[in-house]
């Protein structure tokens, strides 16, 4: 039993661990105000800080990807995954052809439900494996992919914490449940604009009460990153913010019945009986 | 020889090598001079066409869609950033971000960092036109087959999903129901749901009972995790140092811990897991002359910003304009870019003699 306990500990630990190192990656105009921006000899730390980012976000996803896919280790959940992968990354595909209002994506349904049913490892890999799956297809890879992946993997991982809410209000299968995944899929909406900024706002430069600059307090640079969300992304991530919450609404609750359906059929599993 | 794969294409792993090293120059400097450089070698490769497994000629709309990124960043910056000695003219008024004085210093910041992200979108563009999907995922370690498979499997059932839909459509058509509308549009997504499970289904059967991830469970697991867990302490490290004013080499020496660290783990899980290989791309002379070229600038680039952290690539048009600095020999080293080019250029060159 002890072995086991230590392999579940070291996993958590490693999930956690990458998770607040690329929250760190993504929040340190926050914490370190006196990093150098302006030119000098030192300004060569800022052209490389977008590249210590993606060193250190693609490390985090590489853990992650590597500890998640432990979860997947069943021939079941690998065609799973890739199916709804797939109708995911053709959605993303359908997205880039069609563009919806503002930054509606109506890949966030399925991320946001896989999670929410098959567990937070699952949730990650399907949110990364979405983007990274239909970056391919549409030929979007890019130094951004793995910002994107990681924070697609953040939706999937954090719907799982949702269940045990629900299952403890008892609310599985019912309106609530319902209105619970559409308040998240909404702040989630938001939520991802906000974290995808946050990748180029520190090395842009623009009207002083919106941008970062270097020597300004903790609650200035809050007060500027707000400005700048407010005045240049608020209404894009609206629009997906709403979308998430229509294609919940409107398609969570038999979804919901579906997948819960083959999640037995796909976790059932066989025991002879002792003769 | 893999079907599409002819003797003019590169391997993969040159594109990858090719692509690190432009993201890398572009990462490191802001020297337009230099940035115009690397831009004129991925323009050169990307107007051949022709040297990848998709490669169909080169298409005009990337190349001038890259280009515009250009005025329309110098623009971009002049009008919204009021900060430079050089003063073209000022915008009178009180136009919120708009109204101050228009500066050289701006519009040479908005125009460098244009350039450098439309070497970034073109030179992504030629690595996604002469990498194919496959050989994309055949790069993938194998200590990660798991994510290739899922990767595998979803670009692969991507057709089958177009027919099942056309299918879906063709059979509610036919009962008369109407499709248009969110909620209508149940009638299509259940039921093509409920069948990609089915799918689903039928292929875990499939490869359970070819034995998959039999052999391949990992057997050290609480040691990998100790290496992750061992890694992220030194990048944390790295990163803080970075911050706390600590020299630069020991920065880089904990960013290379850790990354090292990474390596070991993968490379130790690659070397356990079995695999069949259907389709071999060999890596060919010519390839290996290719990515040399690239790789020899990677080398000088990752030595002089990492081991030396040498200013030698970084300007800033900031406060005051001037003349960005110059060194022919870096120019010259920028050129291995263009090692792919060259390449096909002399195999064409002996193929026609």
């Amino acid at each position: 039993m002890r072995p086991r306990l230590l392999e579940r500990l070291m996993s958590d630990l490693v999930i956690l661990s990458s998770t607040l190192l690329g929250c760190f990656s993504f929040l340190y105009p926050f914490f370190f105000p006196n990093f150098e921006q302006t030119p000098s000899p030192a300004g060569i730390r800022v052209s490389e800080m977008p590249l210590t980012m993606t060193l250190i976000l693609g490390l985090c996803v590489l853990a992650m990807l590597f500890e998640s896919q432990q979860s997947t280790a069943n021939a079941r959940f690998v065609a799973l995954m890739g199916v709804l992968v797939a109708m995911n990354s053709v959605l993303r595909y359908i997205e880039t052809a069609i563009p919806g209002p503002g930054g509606f994506s109506p890949i966030f349904f399925l991320i946001i439900l896989s999670g929410y049913l098959f567990g937070a490892k699952f949730g990650f890999l399907m949110g990364a494996m979405t983007l990274f799956v239909s970056a391919i297809l549409t030929g979007g890879v890019g130094p951004w992919l793995p910002s994107q992946m990681f924070t697609a993997g953040w939706v999937g991982m954090s719907a799982a914490m949702l269940f045990p809410i629900t299952s403890h209000l008892g609310w599985h299968g019912k309106a609530g449940e319902t209105v619970v995944l559409a308040i998240f899929g909404a702040v989630w909406g938001l939520l991802y604009g906000a974290i995808m900024n946050l990748w180029s706002w520190p090395f842009l430069i623009g009207p002083s009460d919106q941008y970062w600059q270097p020597g300004i307090s903790f609650s200035q640079t809050l007060t500027r990153y707000g400005v700048f969300y407010l005045v240049t992304s608020l209404a894009w991530d609206l629009g997906r913010s709403m979308g998430n919450v229509l294609l919940i609404v409107t398609l969570a609750p038999v979804t919901l019945r579906v997948l819960r359906r083959f999640r037995e059929r796909f976790t059932f599993v066989y025991l002879a009986a002792e003769v | 020889m893999p079907e599409g794969h002819t003797p003019a294409h590169f391997h993969a792993w040159v594109w990858l090598t090719w692509m690190t090293t432009i993201l890398l120059c572009v990462s490191l400097t802001r020297n337009p001079l230099y940035l115009v450089v690397v831009w004129l070698c991925v323009a050169i490769v990307h107007a051949a066409g022709g040297m990848g497994e998709l490669a169909g000629g080169n298409a005009p709309l990337p190349f001038w869609l890259s280009l515009m990124v250009v005025p329309f960043g110098a623009i971009f910056n002049a009008f919204t950033v009021h900060v430079g000695e050089r003063v073209i003219f000022i915008l009178p008024g009180q136009f919120p971000l708009l109204s101050g004085k228009i500066t050289w210093e701006a519009v040479v910041y908005g125009a460098t960092n244009g350039l450098a992200l439309s070497v970034i979108l073109l030179a992504f563009w030629v690595f996604n036109r002469n990498v194919s999907i496959p050989s994309f995922l055949h790069m993938l370690p194998r200590a990660f087959h798991s994510i290739a498979i899922v990767g595998s499997i979803a670009i692969t059932f991507v057709p089958l999903l177009q027919r099942e839909v056309h299918q879906i459509q063709e059979a509610q058509a036919i009962r008369g129901n109407n499709l248009s509308g969110l909620r209508n549009k149940l009638a299509l997504l259940l039921p093509l749901l409920v069948s990609s499970l089915e799918h689903a289904f039928q292929l875990a059967e499939v490869m359970t009972a070819r034995g998959f991830l039999q052999s391949s469970v990992s057997s050290n697991q609480t040691v990998w995790r100790g290496a992750f867990l061992g890694g992220f302490g030194l990048l944390l490290g790295g990163w803080l140092s970075r911050f706390w004013g600590l020299p630069g080499w020991a920065a880089n020496l904990l960013f290379g811990g850790a990354m090292a660290l990474f390596v070991i783990v993968v490379l130790a899980t690659t070397r356990k897991v079995r695999y069949t290989v259907y389709r071999s791309t060999p890596f060919r002379l010519r390839d290996a002359l290719a990515m040399s070229g690239c790789a020899c600038l990677l080398i000088f680039l990752l030595f002089q910003s990492f081991v030396l952290s040498a200013p030698r690539l970084a300007y800033s048009p900031y406060p005051v304009l001037r003349l960005p600095p110059f060194e022919p020999w870096v120019a010259c080293l920028l050129l291995g870019t263009l090692s792919p080019w060259l390449m096909a250029a002399f195999q064409k060159h002996d193929s026609v003699s």
